[in-house]
């Protein structure tokens, strides 16, 4: 009872100190703009899920909350009474800015306000916006803000919301572009879906648009429905080209960004954080998540929480849009599900064949996304799932594997050989033999790093096949059969295994997890035929399944520590 | 938010030297985020009688004043040092203006909030996920201020200092140990200990946390 009550608080403190580092950590990320991986520090220390999960909400929402503060000059909004200063949301209208005068506020969001300004020397409307938190931004910062601003300023595409100006007033950068007066795509979808020729009609232009802007190497990365202009003629005009993004790589807004932000719309590349992998092939995506909320009302995931979210988007597939709006189209909803795919390689390669696509489509003509299908459902079924990194900690321990497992069995097969009938040599050479290399293996995994939890859960797996097999030889003595009649099981519990981790790590194992299958019917019939090499032919066929994924996964982590 | 350091460093140097346009430029590249620190702790009351600016200028021209003897002797990087001549102003104005007797009364003011809302500030920051750039993201980003505000007014004063400190100065956990003269591992536990606090308030809907 004592010890319980001492001990206690003692376990207790030792979490919240890691607590605490962690918290810094992630704090030190969040200030620096890099991706702060919550999950895998979760991963890692599953027992704090709760508690890490739980504070990270709170210091999303304390950033949040603090970036809006500051962005519209300190403390204003707390004393509305006292402080009236000309910095307080909204700013009081009309009101000079620079050369321009700002009419009304249009909107705003996490990275700045839109306002309708008037531009006096060339007489003309425009759209003005301020990029908020732009007071902390260094000159380095706002030096790249204008040169990719005016790499964006160059498009010059009819879909496109032109760029004038780019420039810096009252320490806040700002940039005007064509006023488009009308509505929002977001607007227009609050209202529901769209009828599906008009979801087409409107979409098809936006990714020509897109396609306009790749071929000039500008990306968009961050379009979603607000972004999407509709003019009263009903043309969509894209705004913000690789503006949003770009602006708010290295400052802290992206990571606001999770919670103010839209991980609805963001790419599965994009959510993990990997900024080098995005290319044209996450537009598509977005494309498709625009699309996909035309025909459903809603963008394709959506959690009560940002960080709910962005699992979502890693590790779901949609929902059929079919299935929460009856009435969406199929085709159109294939053409959607194409462009959610999560490996970018799976997706239209361009958004010129999205747009192609979508006239094939407004055309009664065949589209390539009905007929991709077949191969789609085949490629994401043997595609690697997001665990499978764990392999690399394993390429090496896994060709070990292989020899251990080849010797085992070629053992087994030489004292079947030899004529021996007791089960005991078997057992021996199974329990001490498989045991031994399984604690040998454990240890040298630990080694190497921090076990995740789904290396513990493959962990429960092979340790359930090893207490199969060991009471494999039980069996038979307890029916009275000759040893090793049962042996076809083993290539079965195997087999087994591989299909479990199929689901768990890479879709490639089905391979192995057949074969294994295949290898237990010939082991039965070698046996029929009584020809003594069945547990040969196992070696070899299992000690095949572990040393062709090892090397390839060995080199792929040699890969990884060379680059 | 405080200025960056690399660029201070180079005034100071400068400063040293005797360098006058460093010297004014290092005090006046700090004055908006002065400004802010300062606005952020301004009680209610004072905050109508007083503007932040003005705390905040006489900051500066105590700054001016004792410089040399910081150039001389540097005990913690400049912003630090330039918070605590910040707080100290603070308390001098709060103790002129006789406000702590009304703080209470004025602090259930602002708190009050419509009755019929029972959503969590997390509530709230999941409604802004997917609304961007719409008049109501801005009502809801303003009421998850508000909430905000409204429950760190709630914590202790120490809680809501590091709160202040990490969050809305984007300090480091080692400057606020310095600047709160504990130890690294001291100050990280006060983090922890306040997040704890602070998202228990967030999270009871507002109705429930005015009555205590």
């Amino acid at each position: 009872m004592n010890a319980e009550r001492i001990g206690k608080p003692a376990a207790d403190s030792q979490r919240d100190e890691l607590l605490v580092e962690l918290a810094n950590r992630l704090a030190e990320q969040l200030r620096a703009g890099q991706p702060a991986d919550v999950d895998a520090l979760i991963r890692q220390h599953p027992e704090l899920a709760e508690d890490l999960r739980g504070l990270w909400a709170t210091m999303l929402v304390a950033d949040c909350v603090a970036a809006g503060v500051q962005s519209h000059g300190g403390a204003g909004s707390r004393f509305p009474a006292a402080d009236a200063s000309k910095d307080l949301p909204p700013r009081p209208l009309p009101d000079s800015f620079g050369e321009y005068e700002l009419l009304s506020e249009l909107g705003r969001g996490g990275m700045g306000v839109v306002y309708q300004a008037r531009q006096a020397s060339l007489d003309r409307t425009v759209a003005l916006k301020m990029i908020l938190r732009g007071e902390s931004a260094s000159l380095e910062d706002l030096a790249r803000f204008r040169a990719e601003a005016e790499s964006a300023a160059r498009l010059d595409h009819p879909a496109i919301v032109p760029i004038y100006e780019v420039g810096q007033h009252e320490g806040r950068p700002y940039f005007t572009m064509k006023y488009v007066a009308g509505t929002t795509l977001a607007r227009r979808l609050a209202d529901g879906p769209l009828p599906p020729r008009e979801a087409a009609e409107l979409l098809a232009p936006i990714a020509r648009g897109i396609q306009y802007a790749h071929e000039r190497g500008v990306l968009h990365r961050d379009l979603k429905p607000s972004n999407i202009l509709i003019d009263p003629d009903g043309r969509p005009h894209v705004s913000d080209f690789g503006l949003a993004k770009r602006v708010t790589d290295d400052s802290r807004v992206t990571l606001t960004g999770a919670v103010l932000g839209t991980p609805s719309y963001m790419a599965p590349e994009q959510a993990a954080g990997s900024r080098g992998k995005l290319g044209p092939a996450t537009d598509v995506y977005c494309l498709g998540t625009i699309l996909y909320q035309m025909l459903t009302g809603h963008p394709p995931f959506q959690a009560a929480s940002p960080m709910e979210t962005v699992l979502m988007v890693l590790e779901q597939e949609p929902l059929p849009p079919r299935l929460i709006n009856p009435r969406a189209d199929r085709e159109l909803e294939m053409i959607a599900l194409k462009c959610l795919q999560k490996p970018p390689e799976l997706r239209y390669a361009t958004a010129r064949e999205l747009a192609d696509d979508l006239d094939a489509y407004l055309a009664d003509e065949p589209t390539a996304a009905r007929s991709g299908v077949f191969h789609q459902v085949l490629a994401r079924m043997f595609r690697e799932t997001h665990h499978a990194t764990v392999l690399e900690n394993w390429g090496l321990l896994w060709m070990w594997h292989s020899l251990a497992l080849l010797v085992i069995c070629l053992l087994t097969n030489l004292l079947q050989w030899r004529g021996e009938e007791s089960p005991w040599p078997y057992l021996a050479l199974w329990t001490a033999g498989l045991g031994t290399w399984a604690t040998i293996f454990w240890r040298l995994r630990h080694r190497s790093g921090p076990v995740t939890f789904i290396e513990r859960q493959i962990a429960h797996v092979w340790a359930a096949s090893m207490a199969s097999i060991v009471l494999l030889f039980f069996v038979e003595m307890i029916l009275g059969m000759p040893v090793l009649t049962l042996s076809p099981v083993l290539a079965l519990t195997s087999g087994m295994i591989f299909l479990v981790k199929a689901g768990m790590l890479t879709g490639q194992f089905y391979f192995q997890s057949a074969a294994l299958f295949a290898t237990a019917i010939g082991m039965a019939y070698l046996q029929r035929w009584q020809i003594p090499l069945g547990l040969t032919l196992f070696g070899i066929v299992s000690a095949g399944c572990f040393f062709i994924p090892g090397l390839k996964y060995y080199r792929q982590q040699q890969r990884g520590v060379r680059e | 938010m405080w200025p960056d350091s690399t660029e201070t460093q180079e005034l100071l140097n400068s400063a040293r030297a005797g360098d006058a346009a460093a010297r004014n430029a290092l005090l006046e590249r700090h004055r908006e985020a002065l400004r802010r620190m300062v606005a952020m702790r301004m009680d209610p009351v004072l905050g109508r009688r007083l503007d932040a600016s003005d705390i905040v200028q006489d900051v500066l021209v105590e700054a001016d004043r004792r410089l040399s003897d910081y150039l001389e002797k540097t005990r913690m990087p400049f912003h630090l040092w330039l918070r605590h001549l910040a707080k100290d102003q603070m308390i001098d104005a709060h103790r002129m203006h006789r406000v702590a007797a009304r703080r209470s009364i004025d602090r259930e003011q602002v708190i009050e909030r419509p009755a019929n809302d029972d959503r969590s500030a997390f509530d709230l920051a999941a409604l802004l996920a997917d609304r961007q750039l719409t008049p109501a993201a801005a009502a809801t980003h303003h009421e998850l201020e508000q909430r905000f505000l409204a429950a760190i007014d709630q914590l202790d004063e120490t809680d809501r200092e590091v709160i202040l400190m990490r969050h809305f100065e984007q300090l480091s956990n080692g400057e606020v140990a310095q600047s709160l003269e504990l130890s690294d591992a001291a100050a990280g536990m006060r983090y922890l200990r306040a997040m704890r606090r602070l998202r228990e308030l967030l999270q009871d809907p507002p109705s429930q946390s005015s009555l205590s």
